[in-house]
Formats: C-alpha cells, sequence, structure tokens
C-alpha cells in the first residue's frame, strides 16, 4: 500500500513537470491578441476568448487540413508498418549475402540531416512530375531506415523456437513474417505506428517544400500561417496547435492499451 | 523434451541434403522483402545524399551552377573556429541528453508499467511533450527560461535563490537547452522501453520471487539484460537524433545572434550555410563531415554491441 | 484485427492512386505561378489577379502563400531543384543575390515597350532599392518607414509635451529620463540593438554616416558618425532610460510598449495594426528625433519575375496587374502598409484616423534612405548583429566592435566586386 501511494506521489510530481506547457497553450489559446504581448505574461486568461476557435476556422481551410493530414498520415503509416516489418524480418531472421553491408546502407540514411538533401529532393520530384501532388507528400514518407531498425531490434528478441517449429510444418517465408513473428510483435508495432503517425501529422519542412497549392496544404503548415512577418497571431496559433493535438491524443490513448497487451500474449500462461 | 531433440535432428539432416539450394532460396525471399524499401531508402535518400557529397567539393550557391573546388571547403572549415565550436557543442550535446533521456525513460517506462489505477492518465500525461507543437514548446521554455519575467527564476526568487539568466550565461545556456531536449525526448524513449518491456516474460520473475530477490535485484538481474535490445535501439537512435539536432536549436537562438557561439550545433550551421547565405558547397560539407562522424560512432556502437547486449532471452 | 487492416489498407490504396491521378490533371491551360508571404494581402492580390484574369481568361493564376520564416528556404530549394514560380516576392537584404546571379529578369525590356508602366510613379527610394546598374529588376509592391510611436498616457502622467518634429536626440535624453520609472518597471525609450531597420541604421544615418558607401564597395561602421550613433545608444542603456540588450532580446521592446512599459518605440509602418490593437488611442506617432540631420531607412516589397519563366509576357502583365493604380489603391485602402505608387500614398492615411500617419509619408520624402544591401547582405548582417549585441551583453568596447564589423564587411565587399 506504501509503495504505491509513493509511486502515485513520484508519477504525479513527474506528469507535473510534462504536462505545464500543454496546459499553457491551452491557456493562450484563450487569450486576445493583446494580452499575449503582456509583461509579464499573464497566466489565465483575462476574458475566455472561445471565439479565437471560431476564427481559425474563419480564416484557413481548417477541415480541408484535417482530410489532407489525415489521409497523408494513414498512407504513409500503413505502408511503412508493411514495408518496414517486412524488410526487418528479413534482417532479424533470414541469411543472405550482403546482410550486414545492407543494414548499415539502410542505417546510414538516418545520418544524413534532411537539410542538405532537400534540394536534390525536390529536383527528383520535379522529374517524377509529383511536386504539389499527394504523391510527393506520401511516397517518400513510406520508407523508412528507423522502422526498420526498431523492429529488427524486437523481432530478434522474439523466441527462436517459435518460427522453427513453423518451418518444420512447412510453413514458407512469408507464412513465418504473417503468422508468428507479427502477431508476437504487437507492442513494437504498436510503438512504431505511434511515431510515424506522429511524425507524419507534424511534419512541416516536407510538406511546405513539396507542395504549393491550397488544395494540398496538411495542418502543421496551415497552423504556420498565423506566424507573420513582424508579428505573431500567437492566440490563434495556439488554438489551431491545439485542435491539430487532440486528435493525436486521442490516438495515443487508444493505442496505448495494445502498447502493454503483449504481457497478457506471452507472460499468463503458467 | 525428447520430441524436440529428434525433430531437430531430422531438420538438421535436410538442410545438409540440400543446404545449396534452401540457402539460395532463403537470400532471393529476403532480397525480395528488403527490396522495396531498399528501393525507396535508395531513390529519397541515398541519391540524394551521394549528390550532396558530390556537392561537398563545389562552390554552389543552391541555385546556379556549381562550380569545382576540390577539397576547398573541408579545409576552410577545419581553419573555421566557430565550425570547430560547433563540433564541440553537439558532442556535448549528445553526451549528456542521450543517457540523461535513456535513463529517466527506463525508470518512468518502469513505473507506467504497472497495474494501479489511472495508468492511462498517467501514460497520456508522459506523453504530452511528444505530442505539443514545437513551437509552443519553445514558446513557453523561452518564457519559463526569461531572466526578467520567467516563472523558474520568480520561483528562485521566492526562495532568495540566486537567478541566472538561463540562456544568456554561456556556461549554462546549452545544458539549459538541453534540459528542454531530454524534456521533450523521454516520451518517445519511454513508448519504445514500455513495448521492450511486454517482451519480457512474467514466469521470470516469479521464479525470482521464489527465489527471494529483491525488487531492486529483480531489475538488474531480470528486467535490464532483458530490455538491452531495447535500451541499444533508444542509444543508437537517440544519439544519432541528438547528434542532428536543429528545430529546438533554431527555436531557442530564435533572432539573437549573440546566443548562436554557445549553441550552434553541426546542423545549424548547415542550416546556416546551405540556406542563409547560399553557400550550399560548404554546407554539404559540414553534412558530409557528420555523416563520416556519426557513421563511425554508429559502428563502433555495434561492434561494442556484444559485450552488453542480450538477443533472444 | 488482419482482416481490418488489410481491409483499410486495400482502401487506401484506392482512393490513393485515385487521388493523385486526379490532382495532375492533363488541361492545356497555361498556368502563372504566384509566391508570397503575407496572408493580409490576400484580398488584394486576389482583386489585382481578377483584373489580370479578365483580360487573360484562359490562364489560371496559382498564389502560394508560405510563412516568412520559410519563405526563403522553399524558393531556394525549388530554384535549385529547376523550377520555381514565375513571380514573386522580393525584399531587399535578397535582392542582390537574386540579381547578380541571373535568377531574375532585367524588366527594363518590358518597360521599354510598355507605355502603360511609369517607374517616376514609385516612391524613388524603393525604386533605387530594386535597381542595379541603372535597371529596375521587381517592381516595387508596397513601401514602409520608420516613426517614433509614443503611449501618450506615460507623456501625460510625467507632464511632459507629446514628441515633435522638432525633437533631437538630446530630447530623447532628457525627457526620456523623466519618464523612466524603474519601481514601476516604466523605461522611457527602446534603444534598439538587435534590431537594424527600425534602429541604428536611421542613427548612423541621422548623424551624418552610411552603413554601406552608395559604390557598395565600403563599409561605413568604423566612421565616427556611426560611433557616435553607437555611443547614444550605449548612454541611453546604461543610464536605464532604456532596456537592456539582453532585456531586449528575451522580450521584445514592442511587447513592453504594448504592456504600457515602454513611453517611445522607433518602429516600422507596417506594426501600426497591432500596436494600436493593443493601446488604442494612447497610441501617437510622431517624426523619428533627428541627428544632425533627418533620416528614416526606407524598405519595400517588390515584384521579382523568375529568369526561367516560361512566358514572359504573360507574367509582365500579371506583374503590372498587380502594381497597377489599382492595387496600390486596395492596398492603401487595406491600411496594410504605404502604397508604392506615391498618388495613391494620401489613402493609406485614413487607415487609422486616430493617428498621424503623415509622419511616415514625410519621412519617406525627406531623408528617406534606401535600406542598405549588396550581394551578400544576410552574411554581412550576421557578423554586423552579432558583433554589435556580444559588445552590448558582455560590456566590451563597441568602438572596436564596429572596427572588426567594418573589417569583415569590406572583406565581403572585395570578394563580391572581384567575382
Amino acid at each position: 500500500m506504501k509503495t504505491k501511494l509513493a509511486n502515485h506521489m513520484l508519477l504525479i510530481v513527474g506528469a507535473v513537470i510534462m504536462i505545464v506547457p500543454f496546459i499553457w497553450m491551452i491557456l493562450t489559446s484563450l487569450k486576445s491578441f493583446s494580452e499575449t504581448m503582456q509583461v509579464p505574461p499573464t497566466i489565465f486568461p483575462e476574458e475566455f476568448k472561445f471565439e479565437n476557435y471560431l476564427n481559425v476556422f474563419a480564416s484557413v481551410d481548417f477541415l480541408k487540413y484535417y482530410a489532407n493530414t489525415i489521409f497523408l498520415t494513414l498512407g504513409r503509416t500503413l505502408v511503412q508498418l508493411f514495408l518496414c516489418s517486412l524488410a526487418a524480418f528479413a534482417f532479424a531472421r533470414m541469411n543472405f549475402p550482403g546482410k550486414n553491408t545492407i543494414f548499415i546502407l539502410i542505417l546510414s540514411v538516418l545520418m544524413v540531416p534532411m537539410q542538405v538533401i532537400l534540394i536534390p529532393n525536390y529536383g527528383i520530384l520535379t522529374q517524377l512530375g509529383w511536386i504539389d501532388t499527394f504523391y510527393a507528400l506520401i511516397v517518400p514518407g513510406m520508407f523508412s531506415a528507423f522502422g526498420v531498425f526498431l523492429l529488427r531490434q524486437f523481432f530478434m528478441g522474439i523466441p527462436k523456437e517459435l518460427d522453427e517449429a513453423a518451418t518444420m510444418d512447412g510453413c514458407s517465408f512469408f507464412g513465418i513474417y504473417w503468422r508468428i513473428i507479427l502477431p508476437n510483435a504487437t507492442p513494437a508495432l504498436i510503438a512504431l505506428g505511434i511515431f510515424t503517425i506522429l511524425a507524419s501529422w507534424n511534419d512541416f519542412l516536407w510538406p511546405l517544400i513539396m507542395t504549393s497549392s491550397e488544395d494540398m496544404r496538411v495542418l502543421s503548415v496551415g497552423i504556420a500561417a498565423f506566424q507573420g512577418q513582424y508579428s505573431t497571431d500567437y492566440p490563434l496559433l495556439m488554438a489551431g496547435a491545439v485542435m491539430s493535438t487532440i486528435p493525436m491524443l486521442i490516438m495515443f490513448i487508444f493505442l496505448q492499451k495494445h502498447l502493454v497487451t503483449g504481457i497478457a500474449l506471452q507472460g499468463v500462461r503458467r | 523434451m525428447s520430441t524436440v531433440t529428434v525433430s531437430n535432428k531430422s531438420k538438421s539432416n535436410t538442410i545438409v541434403k540440400s543446404k545449396k539450394k534452401k540457402f539460395s532460396r532463403e537470400a532471393l525471399w529476403a532480397y525480395l522483402f528488403i527490396a522495396p524499401t531498399l528501393l525507396g531508402l535508395a531513390t529519397f535518400y541515398m541519391f540524394p545524399a551521394v549528390a550532396s557529397f558530390l556537392l561537398s567539393f563545389t562552390r554552389w550557391d543552391g541555385m546556379t551552377a556549381p562550380t569545382y573546388v576540390g577539397l576547398e571547403n573541408v579545409i576552410t572549415l577545419f581553419q573555421d573556429s566557430s565550425f570547430i565550436r560547433a563540433i564541440m557543442n553537439t558532442l556535448i550535446f549528445t553526451a549528456v541528453s542521450v543517457p540523461l533521456s535513456a535513463g529517466f525513460a527506463t525508470v518512468i517506462a518502469i513505473m507506467l508499467n504497472q497495474k494501479i489505477k489511472g495508468m492511462v492518465f498517467y501514460r497520456t500525461l508522459y506523453f504530452l511533450p511528444v505530442v505539443t507543437m514545437p513551437v509552443a514548446v519553445g514558446m513557453v521554455w523561452k518564457w519559463l527560461y526569461n531572466t526578467d519575467y520567467g516563472l523558474i527564476n520568480y520561483v528562485l526568487g521566492v526562495f532568495n535563490l540566486p537567478q541566472p539568466s538561463w540562456l544568456f550565461d554561456p556556461n549554462i545556456a546549452l545544458f539549459s537547452v538541453i534540459l528542454v531536449y531530454v524534456w521533450m525526448t523521454v516520451g518517445n524513449n519511454v513508448i519504445l522501453i514500455l513495448a521492450g518491456l511486454q517482451g519480457v516474460s512474467k514466469t521470470y520473475y516469479e521464479a525470482a520471487q521464489i527465489d527471494g530477490a529483491t525488487k531492486v535485484r529483480q531489475f538488474f538481474s531480470i528486467t535490464l539484460p532483458l530490455i538491452t535490445p531495447t535500451l541499444f535501439f533508444v542509444f543508437i537512435t537517440g544519439m544519432i537524433s541528438s547528434l542532428q539536432v536543429f528545430d529546438l536549436i533554431f527555436i531557442m537562438i530564435g533572432d539573437s545572434t549573440a546566443l548562436l557561439e554557445p549553441l550552434r550545433t553541426v546542423v545549424y550551421a548547415v542550416y546556416e550555410y546551405g540556406f542563409e547565405y547560399s553557400q550550399m558547397g560548404i554546407a554539404s560539407a559540414q553534412a558530409f563531415l557528420l555523416f563520416i562522424a556519426i557513421l563511425a560512432i554508429t559502428i563502433v556502437q555495434f561492434v561494442l554491441q556484444k559485450k552488453w547486449v542480450h538477443y533472444d532471452g | 484485427m488482419k482482416k481490418l487492416v488489410s481491409g483499410v489498407f486495400i482502401i487506401m490504396l484506392a482512393i490513393f492512386l485515385a487521388a493523385c491521378s486526379s490532382s495532375s490533371s492533363g488541361s492545356n491551360k497555361q498556368v502563372l505561378e504566384v509566391a508570397l508571404w503575407d496572408e493580409n494581402v490576400k484580398s488584394t492580390v486576389n482583386a489585382s489577379i481578377e483584373a489580370f484574369k479578365e483580360k487573360h481568361p484562359d490562364v489560371e493564376v496559382k498564389v502560394t502563400y508560405t510563412p516568412y520564416a520559410n519563405y526563403w528556404t522553399k524558393l531556394k530549394t525549388s530554384l535549385g531543384g529547376g523550377s520555381g514560380p514565375d513571380v514573386f516576392w522580393m525584399n531587399g537584404p535578397n535582392f542582390y543575390k537574386y540579381s547578380t546571379d541571373g535568377l531574375i529578369k532585367s524588366l527594363e525590356p518590358f518597360i521599354k515597350e510598355d507605355e502603360e508602366f511609369n517607374k517616376d510613379a514609385y516612391l524613388p527610394a524603393v525604386v533605387d532599392l530594386y535597381s542595379m546598374e541603372e535597371e529596375l529588376y521587381a517592381a516595387p509592391y508596397f513601401t514602409d518607414s520608420v516613426g517614433l510611436y509614443y503611449n501618450k498616457q506615460l507623456f501625460d502622467d510625467a507632464g511632459i509635451d507629446y514628441p515633435d518634429e522638432s525633437w533631437t536626440w538630446e530630447d530623447i535624453e532628457t525627457e526620456g529620463a523623466k519618464l523612466t520609472n524603474p519601481d514601476e518597471g516604466v523605461f522611457g525609450y527602446a534603444a534598439h540593438t538587435t534590431v537594424n531597420q527600425q534602429g541604428y541604421y536611421n542613427l548612423i544615418h541621422q548623424a551624418g554616416g552610411y552603413v554601406i558607401s552608395e559604390d557598395k564597395t565600403k563599409s561605413g561602421f568604423d566612421s565616427p558618425e556611426a560611433k557616435e550613433a553607437f555611443a547614444f545608444l550605449k548612454n541611453l542603456i546604461d543610464k536605464g532610460i532604456s532596456p537592456s540588450t539582453q532585456n531586449q532580446i528575451e522580450t521584445e521592446s514592442k511587447q513592453l510598449f504594448m504592456s504600457n512599459k515602454l513611453a517611445m518605440l522607433p518602429a516600422i509602418s507596417v506594426n501600426t495594426p497591432e500596436l494600436h490593437e493593443a493601446l488604442g488611442d494612447k497610441l501617437a506617432v510622431a517624426p523619428l528625433p533627428k541627428g544632425k540631420q533627418e533620416a528614416s531607412i526606407v524598405h519595400g516589397i517588390g515584384w521579382a519575375m523568375n529568369d526561367k519563366v516560361e512566358n514572359e509576357d504573360l507574367a509582365w502583365d500579371l506583374m503590372k496587374s498587380l502594381t497597377s493604380e489599382q492595387a496600390n489603391t486596395d492596398i492603401a485602402e487595406s491600411g496594410f502598409s504605404i502604397p508604392a505608387m506615391q498618388s495613391t500614398g494620401e489613402i493609406w492615411l485614413d487607415s487609422v484616423p486616430s493617428l498621424d500617419l503623415q509622419v511616415f509619408l514625410n519621412a519617406q520624402e525627406n531623408g528617406g534612405v534606401a535600406y542598405p544591401i549588396s550581394e551578400r547582405t544576410t552574411e554581412w548582417q550576421d557578423i554586423e548583429t552579432k558583433e554589435v549585441q556580444s559588445a552590448f551583453l558582455e560590456g566590451t568596447s563597441i568602438d572596436e566592435a564596429l572596427d572588426r564589423i567594418a573589417e569583415g564587411m569590406n572583406k565581403i565587399l572585395e570578394e563580391e566586386n572581384s567575382d
């Protein structure tokens, strides 16, 4: 009982540190523009301006941005989960010439800063005729060295006896991957899913550079429009940020359950 | 028990019989599994990276035709004290932030992996820094750190403690930013370690409890070894991304050039040269040097992993 | 679960293919791409495009707004990747880079053959700003200049007369000291050390100096005039009349001003709407106090044409529509900024009736100085802001810092001229 109380205390202290900026984002979204410029800053809004949220919808086509962002996120995430797990399976479980070299080559992708591949990439997408289309938004994001590495790491932890048994039953490589590895790697797939969803949802520089038209705009780029050259409309910016964050929170609350269900799968049997 | 040994034997027999053929079939499947990812990465990452590598031998403004200058860019960089300082900043940043973030994350993940009331609530709260938009994060931390009007110094003032200039004292500026980075990244690592903890079968603990091992002992002898593959991943990817830290530095520096020296990282310098000064050649050379460094450190880590990472528990 | 995932996957793939094929519709319509950063001019730009379309109904015009913080990154990437918008916004610091590299077209050939476009109609300082070797490269769109905003209430409370055109540097110090109230956290004046356009560039010119020589070969930072300007700033900060440099970096002076904690703020005309929103009738504006002479930095935005434009005559027609008298009138009426066409300036005066906006128009005519630029402006400006900020932050010699700025800047200018 005592340890439980201590646990709660510790968790609460940590949670407070984690939550302050988020609360502050919500409070700012309810202030007036002049109030956000006040020195020293006020913590609670003098007057709650809920109309800031309506103003976001009035000044930008927020629903369109939502739709585009959802489309981009789902497209990238589903394909990435499939392709990454497939490649990771090969690296974790199969033998083939050049395995380590290819793996390091894939990892090396993580080591090149985005800033220097931006211009060549723009050239490639121009050649493909993809600039300002959904292809540009989604296709390059379907491939992830990070994902391959993450899943390989988890697949290697799955007991080998499981697939050896399946091999004997005459299971093909794809069969082992699909029936043995994937079901046993739910937490890892969920973890990668969360990361990919988040990265796609918040991706800013890529959509900004690779698309131009209003029809292709995503949330992160749409919200940035409130940052002007001379002044930033913080209340609208934060209202947009809150509305962009809430779907991610819901996503997390839904997925975190699966993140820890592995216990039930593997541990309970005595 | 005995059946397992028998079937293992018969399996090894078949392998011996058709070794050559099976090997190539396996390799073929493996290449097929890797092909889509490799092709995609090659097109959108490796090819542009090679292009940028070639550009590091040129003078190029990013827009008009490049001119070949050989190793001039690299030589210039090694004589540039501010670039050397950027390398030092980056190394310090990584050396401090990665272990801190991984350490906190391990503790938090273990606490969040319990069955106590309100766990969904706690997990969500700890995940908040990850979902909060970077612009909001930068804005709120700048306010927290503000010397005259910031919350932190206000609280310190109440207790009559010294009120440092968190971002303007060159001795602590980098560490102030590291703190924010740890705060931002810890949630990601918690998720990874939580996922890693699911692979740890409860039976191990049950056996340990029978043996009368304490919680602390259980952690060091069971939990920690079993999540080493995850920790290895956390360290490698954490290191790779913190060596490339940019967004946070960019937001924290803002328009204040006085903060450049204490806070500039290598990728910040890449951005500065590539997009502010239009010297893409130098920017590419910087990126290439960084790439070599990261690659070297990563390979060393992979070699060293045999000493501490336990696969297939 | 598995079935669900594969089902969703197949549906996604179908939508994806459909969406991608529909977005690349293969019509043969001519398309012009326009790029700029400020969404506040959207209605004005749209009106000009409508006017253009009346003449060219078969042409499609795509407009992209990119936030200023990312505008140049995006423009460079697209130009470097071999494409880019046909007509786009240009500002002073970047202009020379684009014109000397041949990335934007000289407009002279069009102007010579087109009687409708008259260079003399636009504010000379902005025409100067966007001219290289007497050739205009960007069509002036709107302009701005610098004035002294003040908080009437703080002046009333201190019993001090409002600033007017008779004010000099000395008045800033003597009256500023009376307005300063450390107990309330109120400052008299913002001695800008972190921003140049509304800050020390004006002072250097008021002292009779220059930032860059007319032929773009020499820095003016090591001149006695520049040193005088910075000594003036340092004195105000040392006496506590102005917030310190660190304070200026951590908290924008504009914020102090909007919170009634700063009596006088030199600022750009485009700041008017937000300052007015925060302070209302307490806000007023006066000319910048004189030094040896009057001076106010004039900047402005122009429309530039991509050198690789496909149909240059169409692009020119669009540019003319964007900078026509009607477009300038629209800009003025919206109150966004001072239109570049001088005949329409008067209309802008009514955008905030409670303010004497004439101050800014006068500043442009008497003592208006074009924003200082050269080919590698951003590079020497980085040296400049870094040296100035660290000298003030660390309390080291400003004169020596100015000498170092001049040295670094002269080296860059020398390289520019030898290329």
